[in-house]
């Protein structure tokens, strides 16, 4: 399912984001594509430490540095590429055209100014308002993302508030200025369940509301099925496959997805059928060769899959893998080792 | 392809190896982790090379003088112990073959050996660190006075933090009023400024004739107002381990109250307490050195503090008599900081910046 | 309850921290060996044994040790004595400070002399504390960097140098550069200070030491600090917010990284206070410092017991000061 080129709102190209440590560089992301369309939600999943929050602070160009640095790659949105924007030109997309809101409300929240004082920054910033404006601004959004009684709150503290108040905060901060595109960080995660459903609704209403695109950051298969359009699953700074949400978790074609997938326990599942993958994310200043999954990987072609780097192919438009099963090297492999490698197309017992 | 293949292999080795390393550490205690942690620190390991170099030449110097002392007692060295121009002391020589035998180079004299006619003489061959006022020669001064300066320092803080670890931890562990009124007696020495107390205190009790001379009674006093730091960090430290899970399953398998103070809580203190006593050695060894220069020390001491405060009028004239024991106070301090940063960091990660 | 209400607490809270610091001082006094009469004898000329005795009697009197009848005082009304003078100000005549063989009312000493303390210790502390934030700023966002390390390891050294050799070093450079020692003479202080050019001139070198003196102290903990603020994810809310470095730094950052400096500070300024009783006998200044310090030399109790209770006030109403920021800049705090 793919959709005319001038439907696409950001495009990532080829971006390569290394930590520069004391211990050692930490190869964070190697290589990032992905796409995202106006008004859609895309999910971008993978284990913690698979280099999802890098991508996202990439986007902005807020990677820490030191000790982080983009290296390579192309960020474009609307056609112009962020990367070659100077620095005044970049702080105005960040926060107006692209916002962020992360994974702690509790710390993402700077506790010595009133909320109201937080979210009228971002108004004040990028519009030409005045301060008063940008108040009652901030009151209407306030009360917009849920907040009761606003107009008092504005004018209070975020230790005043609770964990699902203050992620409302945080909303209210980001849809301020009305972004095209809105990167939530694992927006629910830190949350109780029952407010992890009211604030993933809330934005899945305030997307269409204010016709926004989502990039939807988390390690939950059941968020990305609720909430997204198309998914990317990224292991250890690869996106391994992209595809719409319901090709991916109907048919997955790289065993990563395979694996994440059989990884959801489901109550009408026996015990042992929860299938888990191997092994822990690989040490990223020392990552395995070539594909980074294949020490973990069942289906792991060996001295293909650690000395060269699968390319990406495309199943169907909109639809990429990275993994040799599919590439010529890899059928090549096949052939000359007379082994095959076949990926059932259901993860087990996946249907139920 | 060949070639391709083994850098690759050897890449993956490479991190086996790591995890190998991650591994071992998991078995090692925690100290040998912590070994690891100073040993990557450049700074770290400078501190702890300055620390080892100035314990050994105070050791050194301190049995140097027992022996000399003895030796003199036992009328086993001629001449007259109490003329300082006579030549009976012991002293270190440098004498490599070719040179005259009866002429070697003298390293150290003794520190109240006067050379005569060779007052205020600047650095030379024979006097390193040059002469003082008396005729005395100051890199034997600086040698000899490493033994006082650093005794001080660590008495000073070892009373110190063992006062402030016993107050600490009974106020930390029992609470309740005892932990009141404790915290009222810091409260008032905490408003002190230490240094100005502590002069007073020296003005006041000068008369008193404890064994140990003048400085025994300025570290019996010192020790009993500089408790306070100590006494805080510990008691916060028992407020927080009380609670923990694994001293509330030993109180309730009815452990006495010694055994989860010695076996438990204390042994997990032991980290804040070796950050508390080298840095706090740097800051003794300063505070003594003050008092010194300010003349409330021991003015018959061999000490770099008194040395100083003797000399400090003649930095413009005759600059190398106060600077090297200046300089020796200097490195000292810096050393104890250097490895009290290095060790909070390696103790601590959290706090590290 | 209200703020005015938490700083009316806050002063009150005063009053028995200095009951239990005078009467640390009033104990050490009395327990401490030697007769303070003798000692204050030493301080006058008597030829013939009948002119001591009755000396001794008559300052043993004022002193308060015995009473008109010759019965010894005991302590405690002696203590309540003291702390009532206290209350009027009345700290008694120094001894070493005459005039026209009469000594000079403490009070007044203080009252003269706590200007010039003042004036230096407020001085370098806003200096120290100017270029404290300047230092720690740039230290902390270019970790790392060649500037970075430098002005680290030129604190580190700065740390570790004793401050009266630092002041003596600054003397030292001054005098090779500028003849210059900054040992005050006597016409720094002819009045009207304001007006008096050689009181500036004077004011230069103490000022200098007492700043790097408090300087390397403070950069250390704002460099520290603000490492640590800036990997917060607030900082980063604010980044992606687009504001720009200097706002997240002043703004955002600064802001919560001034509260443990300030706690910090509150609770360290004895010893800045022993810094400037350093600084200012090593140059002569002619401050409270320099006023303790001869006391102590020349065995002036009535002064030292002055100096010893007036520096504990300076602190707890600096701390004072302190916890009244604080409430500024926390909105969490609750009092």
């Amino acid at each position: 399912m793919s959709r005319p080129p001038e439907d696409v709102l950001l495009e990532i190209k080829g971006l390569k984001t290394y930590f520069f440590t004391e211990e050692g560089v930490v190869k964070a992301i190697e290589s990032i594509d992905i796409l995202v369309h106006k008004s859609e939600t895309l999910g971008l999943v993978g284990e913690s430490g698979s280099g999802k929050s890098v991508t996202a602070l990439s986007i902005l160009g807020i990677v820490p540095d030191p000790p982080g640095k983009i290296l390579e790659g192309e960020v474009i949105f609307h056609g112009q590429d962020l990367r070659k924007l100077s620095d005044a030109d970049m702080r105005k997309i960040r926060g107006n055209q692209i916002a962020m809101i992360f994974q702690d409300p509790m710390t993402s929240l700077n506790p010595v100014f009133t909320v109201g004082d937080q979210i009228s920054e971002a108004i004040i910033l990028h519009q030409k308002v005045t301060k008063k404006e940008a108040r009652e601004k901030s009151i209407k959004i306030m009360s917009l993302v849920g907040i009761p009684s606003a107009d008092e709150r504005v004018d209070n503290y975020p230790f005043e508030f609770s964990g699902g108040m203050r992620q409302r905060v945080m909303i209210a901060m980001a849809l301020s200025c009305n972004p095209e595109l809105l990167i939530a960080d694992e927006p629910s995660t830190s949350l109780d369940v029952t407010i992890q459903a009211q604030i993933l609704e809330l934005l899945k209403a305030t997307s269409e509301e204010f016709d926004m695109s989502i990039i939807l950051i988390t390690h939950d298969m059941g968020v990305i099925a609720e909430m997204c359009d198309r998914v990317a699953v990224m292991y250890a700074g690869f996106i391994c496959e992209v595809g719409d949400i319901i090709i991916i978790f109907k048919s997955p074609y790289h065993p990563y997805t395979r694996g994440l997938l059989g990884a959801i326990p489901r109550p009408d599942a026996a015990r042992e059928d929860l299938t888990i993958i191997r092994g822990a994310i690989p040490n990223l200043i020392n990552p395995p060769s070539a594909c980074r999954f294949h020490p973990r990987c069942d289906y792991w072609m060996e001295g293909l899959c650690d000395t060269i780097l699968p390319s990406i192919v495309t199943i169907e438009p909109g639809h990429d893998v990275r993994c040799h099963i599919y590439t010529e090297e890899g059928k090549a492999w096949m052939q000359q080792h007379g082994e095959k490698r076949e990926i059932s197309t259901m993860p087990k017992k996946a249907t139920g | 392809m060949a070639t391709v293949d083994k850098v690759d292999k050897e890449e993956f080795l490479l991190d086996e190896k790591t995890l190998r390393e991650i591994e071992s550490m998991k078995g090692a205690g925690q100290w040998s982790i912590v070994w690891r942690r100073i040993k990557k620190d450049k700074m770290g390991m400078l501190g702890l090379y300055i620390v080892l170099f100035l314990i050994m030449m105070a050791l050194v110097s301190w049995i140097l003088l027992m022996v000399d002392n003895w030796l003199t007692s036992a009328n086993l060295l001629l001449g007259d112990p109490n003329n300082p121009a006579s030549l009976n002391n012991l002293y270190i020589e440098l004498w490599y073959p070719g040179m005259d035998q009866s002429n070697p180079i003298v390293l150290f004299q003794h520190p109240r050996y006067q050379f005569a006619d060779q007052s205020t003489l600047p650095p030379s061959w024979e006097h390193p660190f040059g002469t003082d006022r008396l005729g005395q020669d100051m890199l034997s001064r600086v040698f000899f006075g490493a033994s006082v300066s650093l005794a001080l320092g660590f008495i000073g803080q070892m009373t110190t933090v063992i006062i402030g670890t016993v107050l600490g931890s009974l106020a930390g562990f029992y609470g309740g009023i005892i932990d009141n009124v404790l915290q009222r007696v810091i409260e008032v020495l905490y408003s002190m400024p230490g240094f100005i107390l502590m002069i007073f205190i020296i003005v006041l009790f000068e008369d008193v004739q404890i064994p140990g001379g003048k400085y025994a009674v300025v570290i019996v006093f010192f020790s009993l107002i500089g408790w306070g730091g100590t006494a805080l960090i510990i008691r916060s430290n028992f407020f927080s381990l009380k609670e923990q899970d694994f001293v509330e399953a030993e109180r309730a398998l009815g452990a006495s109250d010694m055994r989860i103070i010695f076996r438990h809580i204390l042994p997990n203190s032991l980290a804040p307490l070796i950050i508390i006593i080298t840095l706090g050695i740097a800051g003794v060894i300063f505070t003594f050195a003050a008092l010194a220069f300010f003349g409330f020390g021991d003015p018959n001491a061999i000490s770099w503090g008194d040395d100083l405060n003797k000399w400090q009028n003649n930095l413009l004239d005759y600059p190398w008599m106060p600077m090297f024991p200046a300089l020796f106070i200097f490195f000292t301090v810096l050393g104890f900081n250097l490895l009290g940063d290095s060790l909070r960091d390696a103790l601590d990660p959290r706090l590290k910046d | 309850m209200s703020l005015k209400g938490y700083i009316v607490k806050r002063v009150i809270y005063i009053v028995p921290v200095m009951l239990g610091i005078t009467l640390m001082n009033f104990t050490l006094i009395n327990v401490s060996p030697g007769d303070p009469v003798i000692v204050r004898l030493g301080l006058l000329h008597c030829e013939t044994p009948e002119c001591y005795n009755s000396a001794y009697n008559r300052e043993a009197i004022e002193m308060g040790l015995l009473d008109n009848d010759m019965y010894t005082v005991p302590w405690f009304e002696r203590y309540i004595d003291f702390v009532n003078d206290l209350l009027h100000f009345d700290l008694g005549r120094s001894w070493y400070n005459t005039q026209a063989g009469v000594g000079i009312p403490i009070s007044q000493l203080i009252s003269e002399r706590m200007v010039y303390t003042i004036t230096l210790n407020v001085l370098s502390f806003i200096f120290s504390l100017l270029l404290a934030t300047a230092i720690g700023v740039v230290s902390a966002t270019r970790q790392n960097s060649i500037w970075d390390r430098s002005l680290t390891i030129a604190m580190l050294l700065g740390y570790s140098m004793p401050l009266f050799w630092l002041a003596k070093l600054i003397m030292l450079l001054s005098y090779s550069l500028f003849n210059f020692t900054g040992v005050v003479s006597k016409d720094a202080f002819k009045t009207p200070l304001i007006f008096n050019p050689n009181f500036y001139k004077y004011l230069i070198l103490p000022t200098l030491a007492l700043t790097l003196g408090g300087l390397v102290f403070m950069a250390r903990l704002v460099r520290s600090q603000l490492l640590e603020i800036l990997r917060q994810d607030y900082v980063t809310t604010a980044k992606a917010k687009g504001l720009d470095n200097r706002a997240v730094i002043y703004k955002h950052a600064f802001r919560n990284g001034l509260l443990p400096i300030v706690t910090i500070i509150g609770s360290s300024l004895p010893g800045l206070l022993s810094g400037s009783v350093m600084v200012e006998s090593v140059f002569g200044w002619p401050g409270l410092g320099t006023l303790f310090l001869e006391g102590a030399l020349f065995r002036d109790y009535p002064l030292m017991m002055a100096t010893n209770t007036i520096f504990p006030l300076l602190f707890l109403v600096a701390r004072l000061l302190t916890d009244i920021t604080y409430v500024f800049i926390d909105p969490r705090i609750k009092y």
